[in-house]
């Protein structure tokens, strides 16, 4: 069944990409096939091939038979977990207020001492190593007679996160059945826990779960877009990638838990041979992992009806574009690993996956290029072919419709299927109601309208980086930047502003009949800095607007480990003074040996 | 509690906060397949000394 679900979804990509081709073959054809043409036209097919791939996993997530909650399970649980909570250079007392709330979280149960919660520390900045130490003792004050909580600093950190969680295995992992892997900003509700571990001992080929973490804590204008986004549309998405999935599923690298005896047997990561970004350590190491698990014969799988499980997303463009450029570098590495042996056939199709995620971007740029500068190639028709009989060539301006037509409805249209959808089940009640989700919905599809052309700049100059040799490093992640100001706006997007109006020109000299389908792109180019600043504002004051705009559930009504992390969180920052850095002096002088061993780039 | 004290016991729970000992094996999979050229090597060797 899932293989025909899967030949199905991947015959509708083709068959809208042969479409497109079709259509465009068609007008392109008016005044004479060039060979730019035939180039606009393999560029053409392969972003609508991948545009339809989202649209079509929204339709399976739509279509699916399986939504809705799986009842629980019930029982005793007697084996024993680690909640692993890998930091890098992150704010410590925001990290260590979430695992106190999860530890009070998992309190709460019946199972609390089923569960170890360990930080494994791959900080390389001394202070930060030093505060670390500080909260941690305020973390164990706080909550350490619930459960056990380990913290343990690596010198350096070879192999980063997934050499980071590899150590600890080859540490202490033979004390744990199983593993759950969250980020430093992750949350989870300690019933979603003891769900996991149920659903892992329910099938004992289960290798590794992910759940579908919602985003949360956005303040931005662009953070809470994302938030709402993630809320509304991913579900939907995550039911079409789990329909799809078979034995074969996704791991995100967070928010997921695993087999610790499965992971340690197919997960050990080499090296790739040659340096970054194509070898070196294995940056997106989480579809490695999740295909590993696969070719082992662990099932690999995602439950998108678990509740309970949240992470913090990037609140400004800038920092989301840093985050891309990441995982930009991590897919592309992937290409390495596509014809590893023994991969299965699906694996190697979701690393192919990830690569066009990021390479559609140059794609869609130089079918833009393309487009503009092939009426400076046309050829005068001739319009008299036989003397004295005019043949005037054929307009297509149907063809050209219909192609417009077909690529906005698979940018849009799985969207406004999932609004209907949830007008028609009644889901929207949980974003503010129809009126608000409608609302939310549209101001979405503007919103990304105007950051797409911003961000297939950033995807496009990232993929040329990369192709290039240029390694981006592994920054931690700044989930606490505040605003953008227009002039740091300005130096992360004047060249896309240059762009913008290279564009423009270009468009104007070669294609003035294309002028105003460019304005389209270019125009948000142009105003990038303004974007980037504008949208990097806090905005929820929106929230309490009578239209309520990207309204989530979690926003709206909390859930008990949310209320408890800010309410930890706020006391922490109220009545704790950390000490001056200078009574840390040893630790960090302490640190500052090992930091430098570690790798910062 | 003085600041000694205070640096003491933090010290004693930091100490308390080590991982346990259980180390569990990781072996290093292979993700890249045999050069194909290593299968013509001999008959390149063979074509040198020609």
């Amino acid at each position: 069944m899932v293989t025909l679900r899967r030949a199905a979804s991947i015959f509708f990509a083709l068959a809208m990409a042969l479409t497109a081709s079709y259509l465009a073959i068609g007008y392109f054809n008016t005044d004479g096939l060039q060979w730019l043409d035939l180039v606009r036209v393999v560029l053409l097919a392969l972003s609508t091939a991948w545009l339809a791939w989202g649209a079509v996993l929204a339709l399976n997530g739509l279509f699916s038979l399986r939504r809705g909650r799986v009842p629980r399970a019930r029982g005793p649980i007697t084996v024993k977990t680690a909640v692993v909570v890998p930091v890098y250079n992150e704010d410590p007392v925001k990290t260590f207020s979430h695992v106190a709330a999860m530890v009070k979280s998992i309190g709460r149960t019946s199972f609390a001492e089923r569960f170890d919660f360990t930080i494994l520390s791959d900080t390389t900045d001394a202070r930060i190593a030093a505060k670390e130490e500080f909260w941690l003792v305020r973390l164990k004050e706080e909550a350490g007679h619930i459960c056990n909580i380990y913290y343990r600093r690596r010198p350096s950190n070879p192999g980063k996160k997934a050499g980071n969680i590899a150590d600890f295995i080859k540490t202490s992992g033979a004390l744990y059945d199983y593993l759950i892997i969250l980020d430093a900003d992750s949350l989870m509700e300690g019933s979603t826990m003891i769900e996991m571990v149920r659903r892992m001992e329910a099938d004992p080929q289960l290798g590794l779960l992910q759940t579908l973490p919602k985003v949360i804590r956005a303040r931005s204008f662009f953070g809470r877009a994302i938030q709402f986004s993630a809320s509304y549309y991913s579900p939907i998405y995550a039911q079409g990638v789990a329909l799809l999935q078979g034995r074969e599923g996704p791991f995100w690298g967070h928010n997921a838990i695993t087999r610790t005896r499965a992971f340690a047997q197919s997960c050990g990561l080499p090296q790739l041979p040659g340096k970054p970004p194509f070898g070196g350590h294995i940056l997106s190491h989480d579809y490695v992992e999740a295909a590993l698990l696969a070719r082992n014969g662990w099932k690999v799988r995602i439950d998108p009806d678990l509740r309970g499980s949240f992470e913090e997303g990037p609140d400004n463009v800038i920092d989301y574009a840093k985050r891309d450029r990441r995982w930009c570098q991590g897919n592309l590495q992937h290409s390495r690993i596509v014809p590893a042996p023994g991969i299965k056939g699906w694996s190697r199709f979701v690393f192919i996956q990830g690569i066009m995620a990021y390479v559609s971007a140059p794609l869609w740029a130089l079918f833009l290029t393309a487009s503009i500068a092939a009426p400076a190639m046309r050829v005068v028709p001739d319009y008299f072919p036989v003397p004295g009989l005019p043949v005037f060539p054929k307009v297509e301006t149907a063809n050209a419709l219909a192609l417009l037509t077909g690529v906005v409805g698979l940018l849009l249209g799985p969207k406004l299927l999932i609004l209907v959808d949830g007008i028609i089940t009644g889901r929207n009640r949980r974003f503010g109601g129809g009126i608000r989700a409608f609302f939310s919905v549209v101001t979405e599809i503007i919103c990304t309208s105007i950051l797409a052309p911003i961000m297939m700049l950033f995807q496009t100059r990232a993929v040329i980086e990369i192709l290039a040799g240029a390694d981006a490093g592994w920054p931690a992640a700044n989930r606490e930047a505040g605003r953008v100001s227009l002039g740091e706006a300005w130096a992360a997007s004047w060249w896309i502003v240059v762009a913008g109006l290279v564009t423009i020109g270009a468009a104007y000299r070669l294609a003035p009949e294309y002028l105003v389908f460019v304005l389209l792109v270019a125009a948000p180019q142009v105003a990038a800095p303004l974007v980037i600043s504008g949208t990097s504002y806090a905005s929820r004051a929106l929230l309490r607007s009578p239209l309520g705009l990207f309204a989530t559930p979690e926003e709206v009504t909390p859930t008990s480990v949310m209320r408890e992390q800010q309410s930890v969180l706020a006391r922490w920052r109220a009545d704790t003074v950390e000490p001056p850095l200078p009574i840390m002096a040893d630790k960090i002088a302490e640190s500052k040996d090992s930091a430098e061993v570690g790798t910062i780039r | 509690m003085s600041s000694a004290e205070e640096s003491l016991r933090a010290h004693h729970i930091l100490q308390q906060s080590e991982l346990p000992a259980a180390p569990m094996a990781m072996p290093e999979q292979v993700l890249t397949r045999r050069r194909r050229g290593i299968l013509l090597r001999p008959f390149f060797q063979w074509l040198a000394l020609r």
